[in-house]
């Protein structure tokens, strides 16, 4: 516990943004989950040394995550250990949204055969530049991308990565053994390619604002996202803007649909 | 009252530049993190100085020749001066190439005195290098800070700066509180808040009562007053504690590349380091001696004033088997044995690494796994951003290979204040193509779209045409032109149009010399 919050203390002297904000949640009674990295959350009862403990253990267990997608997914945040696969035409926007939080708050990323990543795009989304990797495969195949998979999953908390083929079951096994062991968050954009995920943040319905015939330029772009997944409690539609205007992830409107009548 | 050991400090401030064998007339320019660290005579005649932004000193001479930084480079070519240095005395300190420190006592006794001393270096070290450069500022103190803040006052008299043996008081109190920071003494931020407190030369810091100082700032505000009293307390040769060790690297099977020989060693280094660490200590100078199987050495004892943590070491001894590879004939044979030793150490005031650099766990375990995945991709796969500046947003960051940048310094990726006109608002595209995707924009007729010298479209773009076939545009806007480098052959000349096509994808196209290509995509 004390090593956590020494942890965090470091992390408010690099971001000073990001203590003002811790600084300014109104609850005062509450400020120790605050020292231990807990994101702000909205009806937080204050049930003492209970609570305490139960967030604490939500922050070993999960990375933080943007309090959008973090409300759509219905856990703390991205559960250790899991894989995420960002799908559909804002796939790799959708990766980068989700773990900006984790990375501001100290995680380190790799991102690992995504050669073409706008650098720009990412640090408008609010995820520091200077904790992110970047591993260029060679034209190895499979075999040798899974093997820096495993080696960036012993050392890096995210790893953004995008399978450069089918990845045949025994790899894949590893890969997700790995995960679990490691305790860290696999974000893969697009197709999984026969690797195991655990949740899908999927994208829809694009439009494009700000743009028009000759007229403006882009600004900001809406989009759907729902989550699934077998651990995912409520499967949810959020209406997003992604990017927004400064280039980050701004709610539109979350909508928790039933989980009954989504299964339907 | 002055205490300390008589030190020679000597500086070649524009060695990184002269390293690169271009003459000195030539506008030259080296850079770190976007900021000049050394510029050729050539470049000082624009007015160009050190500490300038890139773009600034280009705007000053555009046809000034732009490098990084290579210390292996520099430290190749600053070996003669180390074999003509050894004659004098055999423990040379070597802060970085270029900057050096050794004892003066005993080498100044063998010369007659110390005038006597530097009369004959100068003579020995304007050899070495071709005429044009300026000569090295040398400064003689009792202490190794003094020493280097007499070099500093050398550099800008341009002639040798001897600071008697019982202190010169007049000369510290006139300096201004910055040349702490830039020898390393004290933290950037302490000068900065100094600065703003309004105490500006050292003389006025001498002058405040050394409770207050301590009271306020702690540790590094008394060094820093003991300092402008003219008071050096760390001598060169500090003892080293018999239980603070030596770690070594031997190997049956000579390692022959350079990069395995820097990467067996990083264990050895975190293990010297957390050794020292572990009693409370900060090494300051370690020695590192690399053998090859037909015998070769290379020695040489590596000085850093604000500590060294492993990944300084590691930086040392790439530097060291880079510069010693680049020299014809003089390995031979594979690597056998590294050794380092922590020559000195000091108490660690917990001031400077501790608190403001410290690392967290997450960032050593990130730091393995980089060199991990460094040892499994051939040269130079694994990067990291740096923010390079520019208008498009190819040029915007550059990727540099991880192993040549100190990864947990933040400011590589800091951008320019000042903005860059014809950039490109946020949001910015996710899809940054390294080869622009050739594609043909075409009219409502099917006639090609061409953008005229002034930035006029000939007709509004109706379809784009890729290989994959043709899509409709819904949306369009620009076209932007940009008209970069207009002063140089690599002239750019294009326009770039956003459209929004309709299967609801955004993209970022440009024309030049008449060919559309997708630049990047809104993914």
């Amino acid at each position: 516990m004390t090593n956590r919050a020494r942890i965090s203390l470091t992390e408010s002297y690099r971001t000073p943004v990001r203590y003002d904000r811790r600084m300014s949640i109104p609850n005062t009674s509450h400020s120790a989950p605050s020292a231990l990295g807990v994101p702000p959350r909205d009806a937080a009862p204050p049930h003492g040394i209970e609570r305490l403990g139960a967030a604490r253990l939500a922050t070993e267990r999960t990375l933080p995550i943007d309090p959008v997608l973090g409300a759509l997914l219905g856990a703390e945040g991205l559960v250790r250990g899991q894989a995420v696969a960002c799908r559909g035409p804002a796939a790799r926007s959708l990766a980068i949204a989700a773990s900006a939080s984790a990375v501001a708050l100290g995680s380190w990323i790799a991102v690992l055969g995504v050669d073409d990543l706008g650098v720009e795009a990412v640090a408008d989304a609010g995820l520091p530049l200077e904790r992110l990797v970047r591993v260029r495969p060679g034209a190895d195949g499979v075999r040798a991308w899974a093997d820096l998979c495993l080696a960036a999953l012993d050392g890096f908390e995210l790893l953004l990565t995008c399978p450069p083929g089918r990845v045949p079951a025994p790899l894949a096994t590893a890969i997700r053994r790995r995960l679990r062991s490691r305790a860290g968050c696999l974000l893969v954009i697009g197709d999984p390619r026969g690797l195991e995920i655990d949740v899908e943040l999927s994208s829809a319905g694009p439009s494009w604002h700000g743009i028009g015939p000759g007229t403006g330029r882009l600004v900001d772009r809406h989009v759907e996202v729902r989550a699934s997944g077998r651990r995912v409690h409520r499967g949810g539609v959020a209406s997003v803007s992604l990017p927004g205007c400064d280039g980050r992830l701004r709610a539109a409107e979350v909508a928790v649909s039933d989980p009954i009548r989504t299964a339907v | 009252m002055t205490v300390g050991v008589r030190t020679i400090t000597i500086r070649w401030s524009d060695w990184p530049v002269s390293a690169l064998g271009h003459p000195p007339e030539r506008p030259t320019a080296v850079i770190v993190a976007n900021r000049l660290i050394a510029v050729s005579p050539g470049a000082a005649e624009f007015g160009i100085s050190v500490g300038e932004r890139r773009r600034s000193a280009l705007r000053a001479c555009p046809d000034l020749l732009i490098v990084d930084r290579d210390p292996a480079l520099e430290l190749a070519a600053f070996e003669p001066v180390l074999e003509v240095l050894s004659e004098y005395v055999p423990g040379v300190e070597l802060v970085e190439p270029g900057h050096i420190r050794l004892p003066a006592r005993g080498p100044s006794r063998l010369f007659g005195g110390e005038r006597a001393l530097l009369d004959r270096l100068a003579v020995d070290l304007a050899e070495l290098r071709p005429a044009g450069w300026s000569p090295p500022g040398v400064g003689v103190a009792n202490g190794r800070a003094l020493s280097a803040l007499a070099t500093l006052v050398s550099i800008a008299a341009g002639r040798p700066e001897v600071v008697p043996s019982e202190g010169s008081p007049e000369l510290v109190s006139g300096l201004p509180v910055a040349w702490l920071a830039e020898i390393g003494e004290v933290p950037v931020d302490f000068v900065s808040l100094l600065d703003r407190l309004g105490i500006r030369r050292l003389g006025e810091l001498a002058s405040l009562a050394p409770s207050d100082v301590v009271s306020r700032f702690g540790p590094v505000g008394l060094h820093a007053h003991r300092l402008a009293n003219g008071i050096d307390e760390r001598p060169v040769n500090t003892v080293v504690h018999e239980s603070t060790s030596a770690v070594e690297l031997a190997v049956d099977d000579p390692i022959h590349d350079a990069s395995a020989v820097v990467f067996a060693v990083r264990e050895r280094a975190e293990r010297l380091i957390s050794e020292v660490a572990a009693s409370g200590r900060v090494c300051v100078a370690v020695r590192v001696a690399i053998e090859t199987e037909h015998s070769e050495r290379s020695e040489h004892c590596w000085y850093r004033e604000e500590g060294l943590s492993a990944a300084a070491v590691i930086d040392r001894v790439r530097w060291q088997v880079d510069a010693w590879t680049r020299r014809p004939g003089a390995v031979t044979s594979g690597v056998v044995l590294v050794r380092l030793a922590a020559e000195q150490v000091r108490p660690d005031e917990g001031s400077q690494e501790g608190l403001w650099g410290g690392r967290s766990e997450r960032d050593e375990a990130a730091l393995r796994a980089v060199t991990r995945l460094t040892s499994l991709v051939e040269g130079g796969a694994v990067e990291v951003p740096v923010w390079s500046g520019g208008r498009s947003p190819v040029d915007r960051h550059r990727w540099v290979p991880a192993d040549t940048v100190d990864l947990l310094d933040a400011a590589r990726v800091s951008r320019d204040a000042a903005p860059w006109p014809g950039a490109l608002p946020a949001p910015a595209p996710t899809v940054v193509h390294r080869d622009p995707l050739e594609v043909r924009l075409l009219d409502i007729s099917g006639e090609p779209v061409l953008v005229t010298g002034r930035g006029e479209m000939s007709s509004p773009p109706h379809e784009l045409v890729d290989r994959t076939g043709s899509r409709r545009i819904v949306a369009w806007a620009g076209p932007w032109p940009l008209h970069e480098r207009w002063w140089s052959p690599a002239v750019r000349r294009s326009a770039r149009l956003q459209v929004v096509l309709d299967d609801d994808s955004a993209h970022l196209v440009a024309v030049q010399r008449r060919q559309w290509s997708i630049e990047a995509t809104y993914g």
